[in-house]
């Protein structure tokens, strides 16, 4: 289909067009050059006046596999609401279906969303929700830095066959990345009352430490060219002073590539007494100076949530501390899984704090590219409070009322008050779009230059910011046009994200013999078969080096 | 066929060689006695539906739906992940209700609500847990293959040695099988419960039996409580064991599961959770005028109900379908690098929403 969005004013900063207005092409769901001859579209889209960004990609959420499956089980009776058009509340639920979950994306006008940890036990679950997830395309970073089988293999100096078997369990999994969460130290609090305390110390069992593992694990990044970088989720995720081993795990990659994720949740300092400051500054002083760096922020957003994450411990330690519902699930010596609700209040002063350090988070980076927007979804609030939080951003007297309705204290233990920036629709177009998809390694999208995927949002320019995000005029999936005049006008499958990577055959056989020892099934059942990966709609593969 | 999934029992064994001959399973090795019964009577593969017993079309199917004024889709434990996929999109495209047979008979959905959580996958159990407790279970006899393969046999990775413990009641446990093959027996006497075993138990030994078994949970860096389905539908029980496990998390690991039921119940269960379909809660069989089931065979439907079935070879390890342990592990019935054929049930569903879409 060729379709032409006529009129628009574009902001696409990767390409450094900031409110350009013109036309736009797109034919077989590729952005294309003016043509020189005419165009005869088949549908034409009316943008005069309105905002045109590139499909918003999601870098960090948790909405597919076994985790997320159990967590919609748990909080089945939850749920948000969302105002409508019309200004009528309707609810979701806190964490929905795939169906739901692709269509509403779509409509916020997201076009990718990547699932940010799937052991790879849980893959084959993985890959059938996002299948069922319409409109965006998925990928997911697989969950190494607790896979027992590694761990062996670097305890025993055996760092190339881990290498290719990391690799091969990639492949294997159809993964899209790496992703490590407290690494070593879910494997170790598996077997002990306590998590690990140092960073250098050995995990219970293996001869590694963290440090080792994340290494290790930035090493196959590298080794095998994979387009993003260790996605890592630092250890002492939540607790008063954890800046210092969010520093001191970063300071670890020693100048390598590596993206720290929902860093909110990491950045605080701690007082005299015990309790939480904000370590926003320092974060973002360490992050200023080091480029090879990207983050996402896990902004926490007043309302319901719900935690989630293979950090078990942590969820451990929140179920204690909330006496709210609590699952706990130990997976097949390689990861594990927590689930504990939360509800983010405003006139707590925990949450008020929190939700001001991701704000000073945003507003103290002058590096937007590099910092993407995320609530860590479902972790910090579900992905529909996005526009709320562009209208945070983007507006400091919508921030200003925020603020009033906080808890006070919170909010002043923080600078929020002084900060007065307000971000610009290219900076929100670098946020939820470019950054991310540069931060990704997916070149494809993410801007509108010709060769981009047609994956395209166009919004009225409203003063009212939130609304303007919350309610695209149209969206366009891949040269199919979702949304309408503000109405669903077509689903579609999505397409996925997998890596074709190389390995050495002896890496196979090592976990084969490993897992017939320690597993509970075959590793044959590990992943998908060849003839699956084939069958994947997996239009879109990144290969070693980067490319898509 | 290497590396087949057998479907007799919830261990769900994936280590089966299969002979087949002229699509019939003439041997199956490594099977149990009950495995290798099961296999060898495997019927046709066939997926087709019959309303009160005669086979009807598409067409007739979404005709009668269409009169029905209260129907009910049931989904039971013999089918796979992608038939019950199919399934809840076609109950959620016709926007009818549907049911698991296990939401008719327990509650296990209020699972972790009323009290944590705390499981391991089997792999985890069968390389760390030291202690493993079968309580009120005879996997001996209702999962053959169990201690074998899962729960006693084999070697912890830290290579101490692990104890299994037996606890049932003095009457039951004339008959239990598993007992004579384990490392120790407790006894739950005629006076007392299962939640007062564990209430003395967590609250202070007033009992040999008690002081028993809390020293063995003493001993252990991992303990593994399967449960019978009987006491684990039992919410006082399953709760009580949960809330000890959480208590002593800042201890030792506790964790307690099922020791499970034949099906593919946890497929249903997961996949209820991700299709969308109807919010039924409380809806029963009692005021369906037509009762549309799927892989549930044993269910009885009220003969005021008319009962449209879908007729399939079930869980069938010829097929490439999905099967869900327990413990939530996705197996491909056929082995996943063997090309299985695709399940007759799930395939007469899709073409059964294809029919619906084009009306």
């Amino acid at each position: 289909m060729k379709i032409r969005i006529r009129g628009g004013r574009i902001y696409d900063p990767a390409n450094g067009v900031d409110g350009e207005v013109r036309d736009l092409f797109i034919d077989d769901g590729i952005i294309v050059d003016a043509p020189d001859g005419g165009f005869a579209a088949d549908r034409t889209i009316d943008a005069s006046g309105r905002v045109v960004l590139p499909g918003g990609v999601d870098i960090h959420c948790h909405i597919a596999g076994p985790a997320v499956n159990r967590a919609r089980r748990l909080t089945r009776t939850t749920r948000i609401t969302e105002p409508d058009r019309a200004g009528r509340l309707r609810e979701f639920p806190l964490v929905p279906s795939p169906t739901t979950t692709g269509l509403r994306y779509s409509a916020l006008g997201y076009t990718t969303a990547i699932d940010a940890a799937i052991a790879p036990a849980g893959s084959r679950h993985g890959h059938l929700e996002l299948a069922d997830t319409p409109n965006v395309d998925c990928g997911f970073l697989l969950l190494l830095a607790n896979n027992e089988f590694l761990l062996d293999l670097l305890s025993r100096g055996e760092r190339e066959l881990a290498t290719h078997a990391a690799a091969w369990l990639l492949r294997r999994t159809g993964a899209f990345g790496i992703k490590a969460v407290n690494a070593g130290g879910v494997a170790h609090w598996k077997r002990h009352a306590k998590g690990i305390d140092g960073h250098g110390d050995k995990i219970d069992g293996f001869g590694v430490s963290p440090r080792d593992v994340l290494e290790f694990l930035a090493d196959v990044t590298d080794t095998h060219g994979l387009p993003h970088a260790l996605h890592v989720h630092c250890s002492r995720l939540g607790m008063p002073g954890n800046i210092s081993t969010t520093l001191e795990t970063s300071r670890g990659f020693d100048g390598r590539r590596h993206h720290l994720t929902h860093v909110q949740f990491h950045s605080y300092g701690e007082d005299d007494g015990g309790g939480f400051t904000s370590a926003a500054a320092d974060f973002v002083e360490h992050f200023h100076a080091h480029p090879e760096i990207t983050a996402d922020v896990g902004q926490v957003m007043f309302g319901e949530a719900l935690t989630i994450s293979a950090d078990e411990e942590l969820e451990y330690r929140l179920w204690q501390l909330t006496g709210k519902p609590w699952v706990n699930l130990d997976t097949e010596l390689e990861a594990g899984c927590g689930v504990v609700p939360i509800e983010y209040r405003p006139l707590s002063h925990l949450h008020a704090l929190q939700w001001a350090i991701g704000l000073e988070l945003f507003l103290l980076c002058e590096d937007p590219w590099r910092l993407s927007l995320s609530t860590d979804h479902p972790n910090g609030g579900s992905f529909i409070t996005y526009p709320a939080l562009i209208a945070q951003l983007m507006d400091e007297g919508v921030r200003r009322e925020a603020i009033e309705r906080a808890n006070a204290s919170g909010v002043d233990a923080t600078r929020l008050k002084d900060l007065s920036r307000e971000y610009t629709l290219s900076d929100i177009a670098i946020i939820t779009r470019a950054g991310p998809a540069r931060s990704l390694g997916l070149t494809d999208r993410g801007h509108l230059g010709p060769g981009a995927r047609g994956d395209v949002t166009i919004y009225d320019d409203s003063d009212d910011r939130e609304a303007m995000f919350r309610w695209p005029i149209a969206v366009i999936h891949g040269g199919q046009i979702a949304i309408e005049n503000g109405e669903f006008a077509s689903e579609s499958s999505g397409e996925s994200f997998r890596l074709e990577l190389d390995h050495d055959v002896r890496a196979e056989a090592a976990f084969r013999d490993w897992f017939s020892r320690y597993g509970s099934f075959s590793a044959a059942q590990i992943g998908l078969s060849d003839g699956e990966l084939a069958t994947l709609p997996a239009k879109t593969r990144a290969s070693a080096g980067g490319d898509t | 066929m290497e590396g087949a999934v057998c479907p007799a029992c919830s261990c769900l064994c994936d280590d089966i060689t299969l002979a087949v001959m002229n699509g019939r399973v003439t041997e199956s090795v490594n099977a149990c006695e009950r495995g290798k019964e099961q296999l060898a009577n495997l019927g046709d593969v066939r997926g087709e539906f019959r309303l009160d017993g005669a086979v009807v079309s598409a067409t007739e199917i979404l005709a009668r739906l269409s009169d029905a004024r209260a129907p009910l889709v049931v989904l039971g434990p013999d089918v796979s992940l992608e038939a019950a996929r199919e399934a809840a999109r076609f109950a959620s495209q016709r926007s009818l209700p549907i049911v698991s047979t296990e939401q008719l008979a327990d509650d296990t959905d209020r699972l972790g609500l009323d009290a944590p959580e705390i499981t391991a996958t089997l792999g985890e159990i069968r390389s760390s847990a030291d202690v493993v407790i079968f309580w009120e279970c005879d996997p001996e006899t209702t999962h053959p293959r169990h201690l074998e393969r899962y729960s006693r046999d084999p070697a912890l990775r830290t290579g101490s040695p692990r104890q299994v413990i037996v606890v049932d009641s003095v009457e039951r446990l004339a008959t239990n099988a598993t007992a004579a093959q384990v490392d120790e027996v407790i006894e739950i006497t005629s006076d007392r419960t299962n939640v007062d075993l564990i209430v003395d138990a967590r609250l202070g030994p007033s009992s040999g039996e008690s002081e028993r078994l809390l020293a063995s949970i003493r001993s252990a860096r991992h303990v593994q409580v399967f449960v019978g389905d009987g006491a684990f539908a039992d919410a006082a029980v399953r709760d009580s064991l949960f809330a000890w496990a959480a208590t002593m998390r800042d201890e030792r690991l506790m964790t307690v599961s099922a020791l499970g039921k034949t099906g593919n119940l946890r497929g249903v269960r997961e996949v209820m959770s991700w299709v969308e379909a109807p919010d039924t809660p409380g809806l029963g069989l009692e005021f369906a005028d037509l009762v549309f089931t799927i892989g549930a065979a044993d269910l009885d439907v009220p003969p005021n109900a008319s009962h449209l079935e879908l007729v399939s070879s079930g869980l069938d390890p010829r097929t490439n379908a999905t099967v869900v342990r327990g413990d939530g592990v996705f197996l491909t019935l056929c082995g996943r690098d063997f090309a299985g054929c695709e399940d007759p049930a799930a395939r007469a569903l899709r073409e059964l929403r294809s029919v619906e879409a084009a009306r």
